[in-house]
């Protein structure tokens, strides 16, 4: 009996040595896959770490970031209402340094008039724009020079030295004029506590 | 095309994507430590102005001790009067329990330095005559008792009766700003 030759060849089965090799660089590929799972797996694993690392540090820095800004801040504001209080003092100093009491060289200067001389006339005068200074102006009526060497060592015991000195004797009257400024640099201190206000006193 | 060729298509694609995803996970730990970078930056110099404002901040206490406990011993003294009506009734008050003989007082607003803690006070002008010791012994308590009060300007002449001083006195009295 004669079997045709096709009809046999339809009951071949497939042969895998028929499909042609693959490449070398495709047998490469699995390789590379594996290896790329597992450097993926721990290189992913050590950065997410390191991420995670970093931005619990990020959440640290911004805290003390967030502390050090408001301590600048607060230290700043200190800062300003030291320089404001400072500028307050600063006026007050002046104020007060403007405001000796001139009681004590009026009586220093009239308790210098030796028997025979008498004040005339006496102005003492605050300059409005240094008020520290003082500006004297005296009229003695004395036939002595020297009574006028008497007022000024009262002046000049009370602290102040003239400057600017004008003086004019008469037959019987010496008039003189002088800026008188302190010789001393050291501030007033209040001698009294601060009293309430009288306004209730009868 | 075969199953071979596409099975390597597939696991190379598979690989791709792993290395795609550890780069991408890379990728946020650089820009995670570039932003640490920058608010380490940021925190160090905010650190570096704290300790510059901290530096000047005691310079400036050291340097103002003083005057701030000249302020301290001062300003309560300044805010005992602080109204233009309390200061005129004030002197009012002293002249008359000074039991002395004033033919002129006069009362008005001064202005000082505009802005400063001081920006105006209250001016009396007042006329006396009346003896030396009464007179001078007002003045002195005046001055003890207010010492914040200043004396701007002292007139002193005689009298129309004989023994009596006539006294033309400025005072000023600070009112703070409120």
């Amino acid at each position: 009996m004669q079997i045709q030759k096709t009809i046999i060849d339809d009951f071949k089965t497939d042969r895998k040595d028929i499909l042609p090799p693959l490449p070398l660089t495709g047998r490469l590929v699995p390789i590379l896959f594996y290896a790329s799972v597992f450097a993926a797996i721990v290189l992913s694993a050590i950065f997410a770490l390191q991420l995670k690392i970093s931005k619990g540090r990020i959440e640290s820095l911004r805290q003390e970031l967030s502390e050090t800004q408001k301590r600048a801040a607060d230290t700043k504001s200190e800062r300003a209402a030291l320089e404001e209080r400072i500028l307050r003092a600063n006026e007050v100093e002046a104020w007060v340094e403007g405001s000796r009491p001139l009681q004590p060289l009026i009586i220093a200067i009239t308790r210098s008039i030796q028997e025979g001389s008498s004040i005339q006339d006496m102005r003492l005068t605050r300059r409005e724009d240094t008020p520290e200074q003082l500006h004297l102006s005296i009229s003695i009526g004395t036939d002595s020079i020297a009574q006028l060497d008497r007022v000024l060592d009262a002046v000049h015991g009370q602290g102040y030295r003239e400057i600017s000195p004008q003086q004019t004797v008469n037959r019987s009257q010496i008039d003189y004029q002088a800026t008188l400024v302190r010789q001393s640099a050291n501030g007033p201190t209040p001698e009294t506590e601060p009293q309430p206000e009288e306004q209730g006193k009868s | 095309m075969n199953h071979k060729h596409i099975s390597l298509i597939v696991v190379a694609v598979l690989a791709f994507l792993f290395i795609e995803a550890t780069l991408w996970v890379r990728g946020k730990k650089e820009a995670s430590a570039k932003a640490e970078q920058k608010v380490a930056s940021e925190e160090s110099h905010a650190r570096q102005l704290l300790a510059i404002e901290t530096a000047n901040l005691n310079r400036l206490q050291a340097s103002s001790k003083d005057l701030i406990a000249f302020l301290d011993a001062w300003q309560p003294h300044f805010e005992v009067i602080n109204t233009p009506q309390s200061a005129e009734v004030n002197f009012t008050m002293r002249i008359k329990d000074g039991n002395l003989v004033s033919l002129s007082q006069r009362y008005e607003r001064a202005s000082l330095k505009a802005g400063s803690s001081i920006p105006s006070s209250l001016r009396a002008v007042v006329t006396f005559e009346d003896n030396f010791a009464g007179l001078l012994n007002w003045l002195g308590r005046l001055e003890a008792d207010l010492p914040t009060v200043r004396t701007t300007g002292v007139r002193l002449g005689k009298g129309t009766r004989p023994g009596d001083l006539r006294m033309d006195l400025t005072v000023e009295q600070p009112l703070l700003k409120q």
